[in-house]
């Protein structure tokens, strides 16, 4: 333990001493205040991580678990875009206007005094502009 | 007499411990049976002038470079206020907090040389006195045992044992790299402009002098406990033994003078060997505690008087890295007490 915390006051040395340099060599004093509450912010970062260890949440293992949600949402909605990608085109289009109906059912279901509109399927065709509107 | 120390010498293993002595402390140049001689003898002057000589001609040789550190460090303070002073008078400040910086650095350098060189020494020390009590301690407790009884020895040799662990861990893996944090701390505080690391700095103090009294504190208390039991319990079971041969008719008288004299013998050897224990321990133990003293006095000294002319952050990180040798300094002295403590309580509950 009291290797560790040697190790982190070094590092944290080093990144104060370093950051000090630029603060004198600096320009001109405009933004030397909010430089300093940067500088501060990340020595007081590097000295929070022997704590955070002591509590079992190191910087490695939160950025892993986040790494890991991340990839198991990515890999479910990659999922569900393959699903669609490899249905027909009458296949979509019936997957798309029964989830515009149950999305439109929901709303009427939260609000039951306005009366339900007929859905109709009406077909549309999008054309690609050129030149000035 | 000359026999008398040879079978000693033979019985106790004195002979293999004086060998491995003199592997582990090439310099000190160990003579047991003259120190053992002296002891029986009660020839005490003569055993500690001995002890003297041995250890004070290495600490004359350390104060010659801590004289050219401390001066060293003097000219650092005053050539830090003349280069301060003569830099403002440029128009921007910045240039004389530049030369400042660079200054300051230069003269954390040279302290942490110092404060290095005096930790590498402590712990040296603290790593000599374990193996010197590794090896000289089986041949105490079996004196012990020998004059008081076996369960005394048993209890003080697992006493040692655990102090033996405390500095190894605690002392040595935990306080060490504590401390070096700390000079570390007072060292980065003066680079800051406003000291903002005062009271991490003052936290960290303040849990290595805990640490420290705490350890003295645990180890005297179990040490005295023990004493106030185990030889209790010895000395009734030899008593009783004792009882019972006097008690036999025609040889009970003689029997009961002879194993009086055996047992007071015994407990001349015992406290000999203990007394040898004691001034080895002191021989080993003080010319780095004096260094150790010796460093932090001279970089107090020099923090103060770099007050006179310097800036008040130089001086105060030479005072503050003088803290940081003084807790040293505190450890391997924490360290020392602890076998000795133990030792002496362990001596003087065993006399019958």
């Amino acid at each position: 333990m009291g290797d560790e915390v040697f190790s982190v006051i070094k590092k944290a040395s080093i990144f104060l001493i370093g950051a000090q340099l630029i603060l004198h060599l600096k320009p001109n004093g405009m933004y030397e205040k909010y430089l300093k509450f940067i500088v501060h912010l990340m020595a007081l970062t590097l000295f929070m991580m022997p704590l955070l260890k002591l509590f079992g949440q190191t910087d490695e293992k939160a950025f892993s678990q986040s790494l890991a949600g991340y990839e198991q949402m990515m890999q479910e909605d990659m999922m569900q875009i393959n699903y669609i990608c490899d249905l027909s085109e009458e296949k979509r289009q019936e997957i798309y206007t029964r989830e515009i109906k149950s999305k439109l059912n929901n709303i009427y279901s939260e609000n039951p005094t306005e009366a339900p509109a007929p859905i109709e399927t009406v077909e549309i065709e999008v054309k690609a502009h050129e030149g000035n509107p | 007499m000359e026999m008398d120390m040879d079978s000693i010498f033979r019985e106790y293993g004195m002979d293999g411990i004086e060998a491995q002595l003199g592997e582990l402390f090439p310099t000190l140049q160990i003579d047991l049976e003259t120190l053992l001689k002296q002891a029986f003898t009660g020839d005490i002057k003569g055993a500690l002038t001995g002890v003297v000589q041995m250890t004070f001609g290495s600490v004359i040789t350390d104060l010659a470079s801590l004289k050219n550190t401390f001066l060293l460090l003097l000219l650092m303070g005053i050539g830090a206020a003349l280069i301060s002073h003569f830099i403002r008078i440029f128009d921007k400040h910045q240039v004389a907090d530049a030369g400042f910086y660079f200054l300051y650095l230069y003269m954390a350098a040279v302290l942490m040389k110092c404060f290095f060189s005096a930790a590498h020494t402590a712990a040296e020390a603290i790593q000599n006195i374990v193996a010197f009590i590794q090896v000289f301690i089986p041949a105490y407790f079996l004196s012990v045992g020998i004059a008081t009884g076996t369960m005394t020895a048993g209890a003080g040799y697992q006493i040692i044992l655990l102090i033996i662990f405390l500095v190894e861990k605690i002392l040595l893996t935990l306080l060490m790299p504590l401390i070096n944090s700390y000079m570390l701390l007072a060292v980065l505080n003066g680079c800051l402009s406003e000291e903002r690391l005062t009271l991490l700095e003052s936290g960290m103090e303040k849990m290595i002098r805990f640490l420290l009294k705490a350890s003295l504190g645990i180890v005297a208390g179990i040490s005295t406990l023990q004493s106030l039991l185990t030889p209790a319990i010895d000395s009734a079971k030899t008593g009783l033994l004792q009882k019972g041969l006097s008690a036999i008719p025609g040889v009970g008288e003689v029997t009961d003078s002879v194993v009086d004299m055996a047992f007071g013998a015994a407990v001349i050897i015992k406290n000999g060997i203990g007394f040898v224990a004691l001034l080895l321990l002191i021989a080993i133990a003080l010319p780095p505690l004096c260094k150790l003293l010796l460093t932090a006095f001279v970089l107090k000294a020099a923090g103060a008087f770099m007050g006179l002319v310097s800036d008040k952050r130089m001086s105060t990180c030479a005072d503050r890295v003088g803290n940081a040798g003084r807790l040293l300094f505190q450890t391997a002295g924490t360290s020392f007490l602890l076998f000795m403590i133990t030792i002496s309580v362990a001596a003087f509950t065993t006399n019958r």
